[in-house]
Parts: C-alpha cells; sequence; structure tokens
C-alpha cells in the first residue's frame, strides 16, 4: 500500500522539540500505524512498535535514510494505549499488544451483525468460524486472533446477549448470541 | 488462509465484483443528480437571487448530498450574488488555516493553497487574494506577504515574520530545508544570527527538526514540502 506523504519527510523520524508540532507529529505516526494495520491486517505489534508476525518496522525508513529511535516510539505506544487505539495482549509471556483501527465497541457491533445476517443467532459458534471460516471473509474480522475475539465477545456477554463456552481446560472457544 | 476442494476458487470474486458494480452505479447516478442541481441553480439564478427563503433551502439541500458551495458559484456569471462566491472562499480559507495550523505554524503559500486545498474547487490565487482582503475586515489577522518576488504566502497567525524569517523561507523554497551553514554561507550571516533565527522558527512552529541527516547538522524543514511531494506524485 502507499503510505501519506509525510511518510517520506524527513523530519517526521526526530522527536520534535515545540510541543505543539509534536503532537501533530504523533497523529501522524498513529494515524499510518492504523491505516497500514487496517490495510494489511495486521492485528499485533510488540513493544518496539514492530508488525508481528512479519516483523514490519514502519518506524525505520530505508528509502531516505530515518528511523526513529525507542523513546520515541515509547511515547508514540503511550499515547495509542491511553488512547485505546493499542491494548495488552496479556494472553502470552511476551510484551506484545494488540492493534485496534476500530475500538472494542464498534467491533462487537460489527460481530453482532455478522450473527444477524447470516442467521447464526441461538446457536453456538466457534471462535474459529468467526476469525476464519468461509462465512466471514468479507468481514472486516477475518483472519483476527481468536484471543482477541474473545475479548471483543465479552463486550456482548455484558450487554446480555451471549455466553461463551468453554472447553475442558476452560478456555474460551465458543459463544451462543440471542 | 488455505482453502480446500470447491472453495480454494476464489468464490467472493464474483460477489466483489457484483458490489463494486453497484458502488460504481451509486456513484454514478449521485454525480449526475449533483450534476442537474447545479444546472438548475445556473438556469433559475434570478429566483434564486431574490427568493431568500428559496436560496437558503437550496443551500441546504445542495450541502446535504454533497456539493461544495463553490461549485454552484460561476463568479464570472454572477450566479447568486457575485460577492456570495468570494465569502465561500472565506469560509473555507479559515477551515483551512484552522486545520493545518499545527502542521505549518500559519504560513503556507498560496500556491499551495489553490493546488492541495482548493484542488477541486475552480478557484485562482487571485481569487484566494480577494478573498483574503475580505477578511482583513474583520481584523483576523490574515495576511498575505511575498518573498522571492512572486511567491506569495498566506498568514493566518497574528505574529508578524521577522525580515530574517522571511529570508529562511526563502531558502526553504528552493531547497526544501535551511541549515546554519547554508544560511551562512548563502546570506552570509554570523553563525549565531542563522542559530537564533531557525531556532524561533523551530518555537513558532514554522520548521521541523531533523537531525538524521547523516551525522552532519542538523537540517531544518519546511513542513509545505509535505504537499508539494503529493502534488508532484499526483500531476
Amino acid at each position: 500500500m502507499s503510505l501519506p506523504a509525510i511518510y517520506s519527510f524527513p523530519p517526521l523520524y526526530t522527536r520534535q522539540p515545540n510541543a505543539i508540532i509534536r503532537n501533530k507529529q504523533i497523529d501522524s505516526w498513529i494515524n499510518i500505524l492504523l491505516q497500514y494495520s487496517k490495510i494489511e491486517k495486521i492485528w499485533e505489534l510488540d513493544s518496539n512498535g514492530i508488525f508481528l508476525p512479519n516483523e514490519i518496522n514502519l518506524f525505520e525508513n530505508n528509502t531516505i535514510n530515518r528511523s526513529v529511535n525507542n523513546t520515541f516510539i515509547k511515547e508514540i505506544l503511550d499515547r495509542m494505549k491511553s488512547d485505546h487505539q493499542i491494548i495488552y495482549n496479556n494472553n502470552n509471556e511476551t510484551n506484545t499488544f494488540f492493534i485496534l483501527w476500530k475500538n472494542l465497541d464498534s467491533w462487537a457491533s460489527l460481530i453482532l451483525e455478522w450473527f444477524e445476517t447470516t442467521n447464526k443467532l441461538n446457536q453456538v459458534v466457534t471462535f474459529y468460524e468467526i476469525s476464519s471460516g468461509d462465512e466471514s471473509i468479507n468481514w472486516e474480522f477475518h483472519s483476527m486472533p481468536s484471543y482477541l475475539i474473545s475479548k471483543i465477545l465479552q463486550i456482548l456477554v455484558k450487554r446480555g446477549r451471549a455466553t461463551i463456552l468453554k472447553d475442558e481446560y476452560n478456555k474460551d472457544i465458543a459463544i451462543k448470541v440471542v | 488462509m488455505k482453502r480446500f476442494g470447491v472453495s480454494a476458487f476464489d468464490s467472493n470474486l464474483y460477489e466483489s465484483q457484483t458490489l463494486q458494480r453497484q458502488t460504481k452505479e451509486y456513484d454514478d447516478q449521485l454525480k449526475l443528480f449533483q450534476e442537474k442541481l447545479i444546472q438548475f441553480a445556473i438556469e433559475h439564478n434570478e429566483e434564486l437571487k431574490q427568493n431568500i427563503e428559496f436560496k437558503s433551502k437550496f443551500l441546504k439541500m445542495c450541502d446535504t448530498i454533497g456539493i461544495d458551495p463553490l461549485a454552484l458559484f460561476d463568479k464570472d456569471r454572477h450566479l447568486f450574488n457575485v460577492n456570495d462566491y468570494y465569502y465561500e472562499i472565506c469560509v473555507k480559507l479559515i477551515q483551512i488555516c484552522r486545520d493545518i495550523k499545527d502542521l505549518n505554524g500559519g504560513i503556507v503559500s498560496l500556491e499551495e493553497l489553490q493546488k492541495i486545498y482548493f484542488r477541486d474547487a475552480n478557484v485562482t490565487q487571485a481569487d484566494i487574494e480577494k478573498a483574503v482582503e475580505m477578511l482583513s475586515s474583520l481584523d483576523g489577522g490574515f495576511e498575505i506577504f511575498q518573498i522571492r518576488d512572486h511567491l506569495k504566502f498566506l498568514r493566518s497567525v497574528p505574529n508578524e515574520l521577522t525580515s530574517d524569517q522571511t529570508k529562511v523561507l526563502e531558502v526553504c523554497s528552493v531547497m526544501g530545508y535551511a541549515s546554519i551553514n547554508l544560511l551562512h554561507i548563502n546570506l552570509n550571516w554570523e553563525r549565531v544570527r542563522c542559530k537564533t533565527t531557525l531556532n524561533e522558527m523551530i518555537t513558532n512552529g514554522l520548521l521541523w527538526m531533523d537531525n538524521q541527516c547523516g551525522g552532519r547538522e542538523i537540517l531544518y524543514w519546511d513542513p509545505s514540502w509535505i504537499t508539494k511531494c503529493v502534488d508532484s506524485t499526483t500531476t
């Protein structure tokens, strides 16, 4: 995909001393990360801002020989954390984040819409079907990691629209939406 | 994801094509309707001009359907009232300047305004200048200034540029950036003068700093470089 023009602007990679400009600069970075992950369907990034699993590092731009240093990357990620654009993946030991180009509530509503349009209400549907089944191929949440799906579906449970089913290891694996 | 059996064939290809075709049809219809509305505005210009209520309702409808008010005005044929056209530009100018102020410290070239921000409207640089003149009665601090004798800039923030700062912008309009050495060599300034001016401009948000230029000195970039780059890739 083509990144916005500002991605080739050399000073974007140096932390700007002027606070107002820096704010704008951080906005631009967040915008780039969200846009990219949305189009390339990337769900996860590590604590250095590197996209997983293919280790794509947008903060390094070899074309213009510039890169963002780790301290500033932390600052950008901290902003995204407080704005709920990334959330901790507390499923594993490593320190990674899920990136949310839509907020959790919107994802929940979209998945609910899928349940309604594909006539899956009142039946047990596995997380695997939601993320990888043929019936979700044209939906934005297709290929979403199942741990993130389970996090989102908790919202439907809270809204009183769903119950979660567990497997024999007490792990969430399926859901019934009413 | 790997799919097997029949599903290995791209089953949604057909669906997505249908969807695309439908979207295109809708777009075409909408465009046609928009054109008709503009045509209507031209034909019934006199009535629109005289009946204020009719005019405001008509404009509201155009707005809902996504027609830029600027597309409705034809300054040569005095559609509606000729000043309405410039009022619309004024409103747009204020909006644009507010949106991009944090990016460029409130200084933007007329060329950039016309080519990037008024891209879809049929507006000339002279129109923009006239609109800025009209804005001056509001005392909003909008002012046009000139560098290198032909490049015109609009300043939308109240702090006046010093002549040194203007000179730096001149250098930036050629190179995209300035630096202490560059100013020292080209303008024959003392280093301390170069440094002070550049730092002032950083403080005012007019320039962005770049300290990764291969270990050499710090470069100070003019953010208008960003839209220039868009311009050169699209034209």
